[in-house]
């Protein structure tokens, strides 16, 4: 939010020797480090050279704005003109005070016409600022929006596949990264080719022989500044890639504490942390010393521009074919022209900065949902909960199937316990059942209709999901038992948690229903967590319930309660359960054994054990290892 | 916060001393401006003919007088560009070393200060004090500790030069500097509590986001995507409007503190131009003028980016200190000897401990537990069992009471050989962003390659690592290969057997084994454990019974000790255990369940 342009502060004179730090970045790209860390998204490029593709796409986004940056390019090119005014003003000035026919009269001539244009400047600034603000920060806003949005139709695989970190700076740092850019870009480039022409005409007018003595460092630097931009964006670059690891590092050593403890590593560890900061220590004095012997040359091919006109203006001068005011202009035009030339490898760096940026959120822009509405899909009516697969294979990875036909019917309201080994394709199942994918063959229906020709949204309505992770949104524990239906009452909610028996547990809290649980649910406990999980879910009131029931062990008083709830939850209606506890088992109306993607036995627990099949003798062997998680068995 | 400085006081100090200079040869530069436009100003005419060479290097005083300035020119510019070269150079080289004496402190006293802060504090927070802060105070260091000096310097020179020039000018400049100062301080706070506003309006933005890509199965599951989409897109357009808020005060705010620099600018303009007229002055000044107001404007507005780092690194210097202050709540005694071990038999006397102070794990507990044996300890979840485990490592002292490893108290034995003695194998698997063979060989520098196959088929690792990508050389973690955690386990224990303690610890170890694995496992480590002190964690009975000797624990004490067939004999906390752990939670549908259960017949 800094409306800084480029070359844009009025004021010529101050421009004769300006003491321009050209570190563009260098600071923002050091702040940025920390969260980069956490964020895990150091492998991302920051510099992307500039491509017309996402150059026109970001025009595009520019165009409801039209008017704005139509005025601010228009300020920018008023302004641009009147800054070569006040060299000149100077210039008449040196001429006459040298002449000796300045009076007080023409200083304050001279003097008003200078703070009139100062005026005009900054009134032109002003509405820059507000209307290449106002335009630019309204298209960035749009763009997260648009992201967001992308997010919410995106399928479930892109979330498991991507870094967290990596999807919030889609909307966050990704985006920022373009406000100078989509801000200030169009008049920099503007304004800046703007003051090059009219200082260079000047510097003509002003004397042509002088114009031509010295334009030749023109190039000089554009191209100096060029490789600046590329040489010194690619070294700070590295840099960053570099310190990040040793961030990870010590990350890595906080997180590891106990090991580093218990390992005696401590030395070690501090050594190879030192090793990894010299690197970045030597890294950043190089990256440092590079960028230092850019500046420097800048500076010095600048001034050399500077002596060739006082120097040669100098004879012509005393040769009469100059006069000192103008001689003074000129050198001051000289300063005007070259602003653009310094700062060209600063905008360069911008652009390519924004260009990274860019680039990445048009990607997720562009990213087709795997699992989206067909067209002509209907919304499911009020169902009642039957649900069959009917061949259903499916694969996260082609060629590596994950089901491999499944095929089962299930009646409306009974309980359904999916059990065996990690992988065998469990949760891939309630995953297909609540359409984060499609599956690649076959059909899923509920109540006869095929799921992939109906509505997600009615779909979701008519479902809820109780996962392990048992994931709260910030807010109050009521905030979050209302989750799926914010319209419920608080009454509703209330009698949903009584008919679970959690009601005295929320009322334990801190502040009851009111208490806050914290960031992703911190400050309460497991158990609670699953408790609240539960009523979210029977608050939903929905007609298929799909859990995944947690491994991690509660204590006795709790499981109790949550065994309870459970029963109460599951009561009429269709419940698939990933099952871990034995004790669920038990009571499911059908227990679908499962192993490498098919169902190898199926029917409920006194079938299954008559049967004396797989199941019979997992459950046997189960009497050695009471606590553990059936499914660790398999 | 100057005390991170310390160690870096020499580079401190060219650093400074190369700002101190560049200043010096810029205002100089700026000095010879002077003379060179005077001169040109008042050169007396040579005739029309005279070529630029002659001219050059003609004898005509004036002309003299402005080759000597546009030397003199020439001569302070090449130094002044060498000099910002060095000013980068150096101001990166005091950064990046105060840095790192600020970094490998904070790195060490985290790794050594024990886990009562580590307790204290989440790792979350931690890490966040180690990166962040550190990276406040950096930044202060980085950009403004050189740029204050900077700025303080350049406005004193400048205002010197004019000073020469003359008085009155430079006056009414020395004047001026504080009415800008309060001008830029008093709008910079407004701007900076609208930019506080924004910040929080930012950090609701995100708060949504993180929590829809975290939650997502739980926003899809429900079908609550439009009204997530809807209470995104209203604080959205809060934050835009705090933005545009931030923006209206500054399209007035940016070209008033402008236009009060360049009125001021200006005024004295014309005020030298009336003294030039007067003769009091020459006219190259009126270059140096620009020049000097120029610069004091611009340096000013970076008063308030410094005094802004500065607030943010004082704030988390604060909070470093916190941590670099924390004293090691476990160290060595000086000269102490190195622990000898005979049986490695261990013996708590009246061991009292509590994470705080209020609440205590263990009370007065007394046990042996015996050498060269492998002793089980079990009790219900938070009975103190990992408490136990974890002061036989010394990672806490206890309160009250002693530890003894054959008859040496802990507190007086050498930390390092205490250390070296006991290995773990933690409940929650911690692995590093590395490769395998770095994460099993982490105890120890000096493992061949024999060894670290023998400790991977020993802990049943061996064959899941073939398969690995890269086998023994295949990063782990975050960007690497993910493994589940039965794998994981199975890593650690290999890294604890590469460690070859005499004591080994195995908190849990195996819980995420299926049981065919773990009774390889078992069968695999019976030869290697056998003349070790092994202390196994365990909920499956399985584990249980394997061993030696059991300890049951309850409340912070141990209540019961014998081998599993003599309590079973006993009516007590462990056939309790036993049996409630049987009945898998449900007594009813027991019987049902197992149906050749021992215990269901015996009764």
């Amino acid at each position: 939010m800094k409306a800084k342009t480029i070359s844009h502060t009025p004021g010529a004179l101050r421009r004769l020797f300006p003491e321009r730090a050209l570190r563009p970045n260098k600071q923002a790209q050091e702040l940025d480090l920390a969260g980069l860390v956490e964020d895990g998204c150091a492998d991302e490029a920051r510099y992307r050279p500039v491509s017309w593709k996402l150059a026109r796409r970001l025009l595009i986004r520019l165009t409801p704005h039209r008017r704005n940056y139509f005025i601010v390019c228009a300020a920018g090119l008023a302004v641009a003109s009147l800054e070569v005014i006040p060299p000149k003003l100077v210039g008449q000035a040196v001429d006459a005070l040298s002449k000796n026919q300045l009076d007080g009269l023409g200083i304050l001539r001279i003097g008003g016409a200078w703070i009139g244009i100062i005026c005009l400047m900054q009134l032109l600034h002003g509405c820059q600022i507000g209307l290449a603000n106002t335009a630019g920060e309204r298209v960035l806003s749009r763009l997260r929006d648009d992201v967001f949005a992308q997010l919410q139709r995106l399928s479930i695989n892109y979330f498991d596949k991507t870094h967290p970190g990596k999807i919030i700076a889609r909307a966050g740092s990704d985006v920022d990264t373009m406000r100078n850019v989509v801000c200030w870009g169009l008049n920099t480039l503007i304004a800046n080719a703007a003051i090059m022409l009219i200082a260079g005409t000047m510097l003509i007018l002003a004397d042509v022989r002088l114009f031509l003595s010295v334009i030749w460092l023109a190039p000089a630097m554009l191209g100096l500044s060029y490789l600046y931009a590329s040489r010194v964006g690619r070294a700070w670059q590295s840099v960053l890639t570099h310190s990040t690891r040793v961030g990870s590092n010590q990350t890595e050593n906080i997180a590891g504490m106990r090991i580093v403890t218990a390992f005696n590593r401590q030395d070690l560890n501090l050594q190879a942390y030192n090793r990894l900061q010299d690197v970045n220590t030597a890294n950043n004095v190089n990256a440092s010393q590079l960028s230092g012997i850019f500046q420097a040359s800048l500076q010095a091919s600048r001034f050399l521009g500077q002596i060739v006109i006082l120097g040669f203006g100098g004879w012509r001068v005393a040769t009469g074919g100059l006069a000192a005011g103008t001689l003074v202009a000129a050198s001051l035009y000289w300063e005007l022209l070259m602003q653009p030339a310094v700062n060209y490898g600063a905008f360069l760096n911008e652009i390519m900065i924004a260009m990274a940026g860019a680039e990445r959120v048009f990607a997720l822009l562009d990213r087709q949902p795997t699992v989206q509405d067909r067209p002509g899909a209907t919304a499911l009516p009020r169902i009642e909960g039957h649900v069959s697969f009917e061949h259903v294979t499916f694969a996260y990875h082609a060629g590596q199937p994950v089901l491999k036909g499944i095929d089962f019917d299930v009646p409306r309201g009974s309980t359904v316990a999916l059990v065996g080994a990690t992988g065998c394709g469990k949760t891939t199942i309630l995953s297909l059942l609540s359409r984060f994918h499609e599956p690649v063959s076959g059909r899923i229906l509920v109540d006869g209709y095929d799921l992939n020709h109906v509505t997600g949204v009615s779909l979701g309505r008519q479902m809820a999901m109780v996962l392990q992770n048992n994931y709260l949104f910030s807010g109050t524990v009521m905030d979050n038992l209302r989750y799926a239906r914010p319209e419920a009452s608080d009454d509703i909610v209330i009698q949903a948690a009584k008919a679970l028996g959690c009601h005295e547990h929320f009322l334990r809290f801190k502040e009851g229903y009111q208490t806050h649980v914290g960031e992703r649910g911190g400050s309460l406990s497991l158990g609670e967590r699953q408790l609240i999980c539960f009523t979210r879910a029977l608050v939903a009131d929905p007609a298929i319930l799909l859990l995944d029931e947690a491994t991690s062990a509660v204590d006795p008083k709790t499981e109790t309660d949550l065994q309870k709830a459970l029963a109460i939850l599951t009561k009429g209606r269709t419940t698939f359960i990933v099952a871990h506890r034995l004790v669920t088992i038990f009571k499911a109306d059908l227990i679908l054994v499962m192993d490498d993607g098919r169902i190898i036995e199926q029917g409920d627990h006194t079938q299954l054990m008559n049967s004396g099949g797989r199941y019979a003798e997992l459950v046997r062997h189960y009497r050695d290892a009471p606590l553990a998680a059936f499914s660790a068995m398999m | 916060m100057l005390a991170f400085l310390k160690p870096v006081r020499a580079t401190a100090l060219i650093a400074g001393s190369v700002v101190v200079a560049r200043i010096v040869f810029e205002v100089a530069s700026v000095h010879f401006l002077s003379p060179a436009i005077s001169g040109l100003a008042k050169m007396a005419q040579v005739p029309a003919g005279t070529g630029l060479w002659d001219w050059l290097t003609g004898s005509n005083a004036d002309a003299r007088h402005l080759r000597l300035a546009l030397g003199s020119m020439a001569i302070s510019q090449i130094i002044l560009a060498i000099m910002i070269y060095l000013r980068q150079t150096w101001d990166a080289k005091l950064s990046m070393r105060a840095v790192y004496h600020m970094r490998q402190q904070v790195y060490d006293s985290l790794q050594n200060c024990g886990f009562s802060l580590h307790d204290r504090m989440t790792s979350g927070t931690l890490i966040n004090r180690a990166l962040s802060d550190l990276q406040a105070v950096r930044a202060f260091v980085n950009m403004s500790l050189l740029s204050s000096l900077d700025v303080g310097i350049t406005i004193m020179g400048y205002v010197a030069l004019l000073f020469v020039s003359s008085p009155w000018l430079g006056g009414a400049l020395l004047g001026l500097i504080p009415l800008w100062w309060y001008i830029i301080r008093h709008f910079g706070t407004r701007l900076q509590l609208l930019y506080q506003f924004q910040q929080d309006a930012s950090d609701k933005v995100m708060n949504v986001l993180t929590e829809n890509i975290g939650g997502v199965h739980v926003v899809r599951a429900f079908g609550t995507g439009n009204r997530e989409l809807g209470r995104f897109s209203a604080l959205n357009e809060a934050l835009l409007s705090r933005i545009l808020g931030v923006v209206r005060l500054q399209q007035y705010l940016t070209p008033a503190m402008q236009l009060a620099a360049s009125l001021a600018h200006a005024a004295l303009f014309m005020a030298a131009c009336w003294l030039i007229h007067k003769g009091a002055m020459p006219v190259g000044d009126l270059l140096v003028l620009g020049v000097a107001m120029g610069t004091i404007v611009s340096k000013l507005q970076q008063v308030n980016t410094m005094s802004d780092t500065y607030q943010k690194a004082a704030v988390s210097a604060h909070r470093l200190f916190e941590i670099l202050d924390t004293r090691p709540d476990v160290a060595s005694p000086p000269a102490a000897a190195p622990l000898v071990i005979k049986r490695g038999t261990i013996a708590f006397d009246r061991v009292s401990f509590g994470y705080e102070q209020q609440n205590t794990v263990l009370d007065r507990l007394t046990a042996v537990i015996p050498g060269n044996r492998m002793t089980a300890l079990v009790g219900p979840t938070g009975c103190g069992k990992s408490t136990l485990a974890a002061l036989v490592g010394r990672f806490y002292d206890p309160s009250h009471g002693r530890i003894l490893i054959d008859g040496q108290d802990l507190r007086q034995v050498d930390l390092k050989s205490l250390r070296h003695t006991v290995g773990y194998v933690f409940q929650e698997t911690f692995l590093f962003a590395d490769t395998v063979r770095n994460n099993i060989c982490y105890g120890r520098t000096d493992v061949s390659d024999e060894m670290l196959r023998a400790a991977a088929r020993a802990a049943q690792a061996e064959e899941f690592i073939a398969a690995l990508p890269r086998g023994y050389d295949t990063v782990l973690g975050d960007s690497g290969v993910l493994l589940s955690g039965g794998q994981r386990q199975r890593i650690a224990l290999a890294r604890a057997l590469v460690y070859d303690p005499y004591i080994l610890i195995l908190d849990d170890a195996t819980a995420a084994l299926d049981a065919t694995t773990e009774q390889a496992l078992h069968l695999m480590l019976k030869p290697l454990l056998a003349q070790r002190t092994v202390i196994v964690i365990a909920h499956k009975i399985s584990t249980v019974r394997r061993a030696d000797y059991v300890l049951v624990m309850n409340q912070g004490r141990v209540v019961q000790g014998g081998t599993h067939d003599d309590l079973m004999q006993l009516d007590g906390h462990y056939r309790d255990l036993v049996r409630m752990q049987l009945a898998g939670g449900d007594r009813k549908i027991r019987p049902t369940v197992v149906p050749g259960d021992p215990e269901a017949q015996a009764r």
